[in-house]
């Protein structure tokens, strides 16, 4: 056991929270260790080389919810991070029809009147409401968070006040159900995977929330949308570069196995080789349940507590398909278009489809009607295959943590033909297209990922997880009941995907504690 | 085509929430005529003799939730109204255990205690919580609905402020897996019927109202407990003789076939036999549905209007099955037990969180269900002018049912279901099967259909969270004003929701004399 130096800080895990975390710590002149048990920084935002040649997204992939201050403060585009253009997608049916829509007024109208002209002609409508609700959230989004009844309060007498009250009480089929009537139509608008959703519709204040992390805009900064050049891991290694500027350290391959505590307070971690670090503040950047329940010992923390972090939800978790592919797919669906034209499709045509998801998810089952987004990134950015050959990425939202029967290690292959029956009824040259694959299942994201329940959100999004009670109202406020211990991870306001959003705010608790506000 | 005098008000519907609205109408000097299809009082509050010699209740069943001041007012107790208890309400699981809660501590512990030490351990902090959370929403029952946004302004800075956050957040089943570990409890302790929950588990937001309903009290006024004597349609008939000595005047086997607008405002109904009746003001008390959609010409409202009351959500029936027996049932469960005392109490069939779940992927699905969540209760054990002497009648309540079938109709299918009924309670009660002498399912279209409830749903539409308060049944309707002038709504379908409570017929009766601008006449 080597004794070194005591740090200011240590954040267990280099995801991009605990990046961006490590970030403004740094910045504000504290010293920062950053402890990764990969071997490579990320976490769950991450490029890897699963194939020789090629590269894979293989947890997150979108890039559409990173907060313009954490992008200017952290100057990522000035170090070079690159959006790919080029590739329009949309939705695909198994009829032959398609719904792509691009912005563009004309081409979104034709789009939807496949399907109802009616609904049509409510979409500008649609869209300048959704941006209404965009805003009810927006205010919270980058801070640490309010009580609802706070939300309320601010905006009583205000004409966004019936809104609200909407939101909060509505599920999302409500609202979206006032402006249309096709099937496919909401399916497509809606999209599961943004809402930690309630079986049925989703909730219409997790809806506001997603939206407002989404949408929401800051006078003067950029909001970046798209794939990015060389993969989503390229954002991590930037921030990394901008927290190592400031000299926060980054060590790989040193898995943190206890967070060690004295006299009430957190004192510094424990690696798995046995060495101890010592640090006035730990910081944890994993899920609420790894950090109390495996990261901590149970004599730390009262049996209560302990109960209540074991309860948190985390119903769903996620998969991914990635594949190699000899050629580009084409689908039925994209009949006339060029092939290279296609950026990535979307499969959830149907309520009773993704109903199934569902049931699937309760019952422990594998998932027979899997909703997929399909990508194929090399479209647009060709430096991730050999010239030639392309890659593909399926996000598939559902699937349950825990088989009914059997585990994840021996159903892979089921699962993995479950999917490529799927694709058959899309595509007639995606199956012999495909060079290698693996199926990336709950458990793999628990396993490699260190997501407890494959949950990429850490826990669900759902109302009684979001605002002040996310994770819990006692820990909201990035705070551990243990003394120097915080948490800046997924499971804190505001929630998932990659937003910076909770390392930021983290960051700013920590300074403010320390009486030192941030730069 | 004979048309009557005017009167000031026409009431659609003499269930209890008609009648109410007429009691208070009447009593503040206005004159009141109430148009009922059927050919006695009472809507879905009725007692029937479907069997010759014996009573049954073929809608409504429970009487916990009618309003204090409403009991009061109508004086339905000097009236006559006696309840009767007779039992102790037991769960019944499929592997012999049984849990009966007296509200006795240490019997509740050990009862509990079967299932799980800690979850008997904080039975006592559940307690205090529903009392807790159902005090949240007690001040806006008997009165017109407000939006959320004024409540957590009520509320803001006082000790229940994150309370109320937690309840419109969270899930039934969220909040309890604090209290709870143990599956059964988890599915003994949320009881369905009284919270229109979403999938899942529920809406804590729909928990504290239909509690602030149930448990709200107020001083001086002691409401008849258990088992009504008579049945339930004592109520609509004490009611109706409360509201008859305050002048209004009752026309049974009057369907109205037509709400009668003249520039812009109701001028008086229909009925199905032609005749015009002419009011100042007209009152349904059917539910929204029937109101705009069958009652009112398109042509009345706005294509938008109409679009929104058609997609009120109203998504889950029920179903009762009615019998009579030859003797009480027995229950493999409770086989140490009284016979009568378990009988009498209402047995509880809805053993664990997966049977709720299956009950509610039928109702989505359009199946039979295969996992009906029963609440079987034998009223003749407490009242025996129910039944011939020595003879019984059971009552089972089961949700949830499908207003549609996927396949087939009720009508078609309603032999299968109650067989299905009877496979079910084979397996808790070796006699029951046998002691029934006849029985009677009643299916959603049957509520549609005789009780002419839309969609078969008792409480007009669902009582979710986007339909409560302000926006129920839609934010314009939600002051019990039709955009139609001179034309309310006080049925099951407005705040605070369904059940036999009377407050929407109290809370609308109340609007319409506010705009009639009569302050002398204003309700005490």
């Amino acid at each position: 056991m080597a004794a070194t130096k005591t740090w200011d800080v240590i954040i267990i895990g280099a995801g991009h929270n605990g990046l961006v975390a490590s970030f403004y710590l740094a910045q504000a002149g504290l010293s920062v260790l950053v402890l990764e048990a990969g071997r490579k920084i990320g976490g769950a935002c991450i490029t890897e080389e699963v194939f020789p040649g090629y590269l894979h997204e293989t947890c997150a992939s979108s890039f559409y919810a990173f907060q313009p201050e954490v992008l200017r403060d952290t100057r990522l585009m000035e170090r070079g991070l690159t959006l790919t253009t080029g590739g329009v997608g949309g939705h695909i049916y198994p009829d032959g029809r398609r719904l792509f829509l691009n912005g563009e007024e004309a081409n979104d109208f034709e789009q939807l009147a496949q399907f109802s002209v009616k609904d049509a002609h409510n979409y500008q409508d649609w869209l300048a409401h959704e941006l209404r609700i965009s805003r009810l959230l927006a205010p919270y989004v980058m801070r640490p968070p309010v009580s609802l009844s706070d939300v309320f309060a601010d905006y009583r007498g205000t004409s966004e006040e019936a809104l609200l009250s909407r939101m909060v009480t509505a599920t999302i089929g409500d609202v979206m159900g006032e402006f249309f009537e096709s099937e496919e139509i909401i399916t497509a608008l809606w999209n599961p995977i943004e809402l930690g959703s309630m079986w049925e519709n989703g909730s219409g204040l997790g809806f506001a929330l997603a939206r407002a992390v989404t949408h929401r805009e800051v006078e003067g900064l950029t909001r970046p949308v798209g794939g990015i050049v060389g993969g989503i891991g390229e954002v991590t290694r930037l921030i990394a570069q901008a927290a190592e500027e400031h000299g926060a350290s980054i060590r790989t391959e040193s898995p943190v196995s206890r967070i060690l505590v004295e006299a009430d307070k957190a004192a510094g971690v424990q690696l798995a080789n046995g060495d101890q670090i010592a640090a006035r503040i730990v910081v944890s950047n994993a899920d609420p349940k790894r950090t109390f329940l495996k990261l901590l010992d149970e004599s730390d923390l009262e049996p209560r507590f302990l109960r209540r972090v074991r309860g948190l939800r985390a119903l769903y978790g996620s998969m991914k398909f990635i594949c190699t592919l000899s050629e580009i797919p084409v689908f039925y669906a994209a009949e006339g278009l060029e092939p290279e034209s296609v950026g990535g499709v979307r499969i959830r045509p149907t309520y009773e489809y993704r109903e199934l998801v569902w049931d699937a998810i309760r019952r422990g089952r594998l998932p027979d009607a899997p909703m997929a987004a399909v990508g194929h990134p090399t479209v647009s950015d060709p430096s991730r295959a050999p010239a030639g050959k392309h890659t593909g990425q399926w996000f598939i939202e559902f699937a349950p943590f825990h088989l009914e029967q059997g585990t994840w290690e021996e159903r892979r292959e089921e699962m993995g033909e479950i999917l490529l029956n799927m694709i058959d009824v899309y595509s007639p040259n995606y199956r012999s297209a495909i060079i290698d694959y693996k199926v990336i299942t709950p458990w793999d994201l628990e396993v490699e990922k260190r997501l407890t329940d494959g949950n990429i959100h850490h826990i669900d999004v759902v109302p009684g997880l979001m605002l002040d009670q996310r994770p819990l109202p006692d820990l909201s406020q990035y705070r551990a009941p243990i003394r120097d211990l915080y948490l800046c991870g997924a499971g804190m306001h505001p929630w998932g995907e990659v937003t910076g959003a909770p390392g930021h705010n983290a960051a700013h608790q920590i300074l403010r504690d320390l009486d030192r506000p941030g730069r | 085509m004979a048309t009557r005098n005017a009167y000031d008000v026409v009431m659609i519907g003499a269930g209890h929430n008609g009648l109410v609205a007429s009691f208070y109408l009447a009593r503040a000097g206005l004159s009141v005529l109430i148009l009922e299809a059927g050919e006695q009082v009472g809507g879905a509050c009725i007692t029937e003799e479907l069997f010759p010699g014996y009573l049954h209740e073929s809608c409504a069943q429970s009487f916990y939730a009618l309003q204090p001041e409403i009991l009061r007012d109508t004086r339905l107790v000097e009236r006559g109204l006696r309840g009767r208890t007779g039992g102790v309400g037991t769960h019944l699981y499929l592997d012999g255990r049984s849990l009966t809660l007296t509200g006795d501590e240490s019997n509740d512990f050990d009862q509990i205690a079967q299932f799980s030490v800690h979850d008997a351990g904080n039975y006592a902090q559940w307690h205090d919580f529903v009392e807790r959370a159902s005090r949240l929403l007690q001040p806006y029952i008997m009165k017109p609905p407000v939006s959320l946004a004024r409540i957590f302004a009520d509320y803001q800075g006082t000790s229940d402020e994150a309370l109320l956050s937690r309840l419109v957040t969270t899930s039934m089943g969220q909040l309890m897996g604090d209290f709870f570990e143990s599956d059964e409890i988890l599915a003994a302790m949320w009881n369905p019927a009284d919270l229109g929950s979403l999938w899942e588990t529920g809406s804590g937001f729909g928990f504290a109202l239909s509690r602030a309903v149930s448990r709200r009290e107020i001083r001086g006024v002691t409401k008849p407990g258990g088992t009504i004597v008579g049945g339930i349609g004592q109520v609509t008939r004490l009611l109706a003789e409360a509201a008859e000595e305050e002048g209004v005047e009752i026309l049974t086997a009057s369907p109205v076939s037509k709400i009668l607008v003249e520039s812009g405002g109701a001028a008086g109904v229909e009925l199905v036999d032609g005749d015009r009746i002419a009011a100042r003001t007209v009152v349904s008390s059917a539910d929204p549905k029937r109101t705009f959609l069958n009652l009112l010409t398109g042509s009345d409202l706005e294509a938008g209007f109409l679009r929104r009351v058609r997609n009120l959500r109203a998504k889950y029936g029920c179903l009762k099955f009615l019998c009579t027996l030859s003797e009480l049932p027995v229950f493999y469960a409770t086989e140490h037990l009284d016979t009568e005392w378990i009988a009498g109490g209402g047995i509880r069939v809805r053993p664990s969180t997966r049977y709720r779940d299956l009950a509610w992927e039928d109702v989505w699905a359009g199946r039979l269900p295969r996992a009906p969540m029963l609440a079987i209760a034998h009223p003749s054990i407490s009242d025996p002018s129910r039944a011939p002497a020595g003879k019984h009648t059971g009552s089972w309540y089961i949700e949830f049912a499908p207003h549609r079938l996927a396949e087939g109709t009720w009508d078609e299918r309603r032999e299968e279901m109650a067989d299905r009924l009877l496979d079910i309670i084979d397996q808790y009660s070796p006699n029951y099967r046998s002691a029934i002498i006849d029985y009677k399912l009643v299916t959603p279209l049957d509520l549609e259909r005789d009780r002419l409830l839309s969609d078969g749903n008792i409480h007009h539409i669902d009582v979710i969270p986007s339909q409560m308060l302000d926006q129920r049944p839609l934010p314009e309707l939600s002051q019990y004003r039709a955009p139609i002038k001179d034309l309310y709504l006080c049925g099951a379908g407005m705040h605070p929701w369904g059940e036999v409570n009377g407050a929407p017929g109290h809370n609308a009766a109340n609007q319409i004399l506010r705009d009639l601008n009569q302050p002398k006449l204003r309700l005490g």
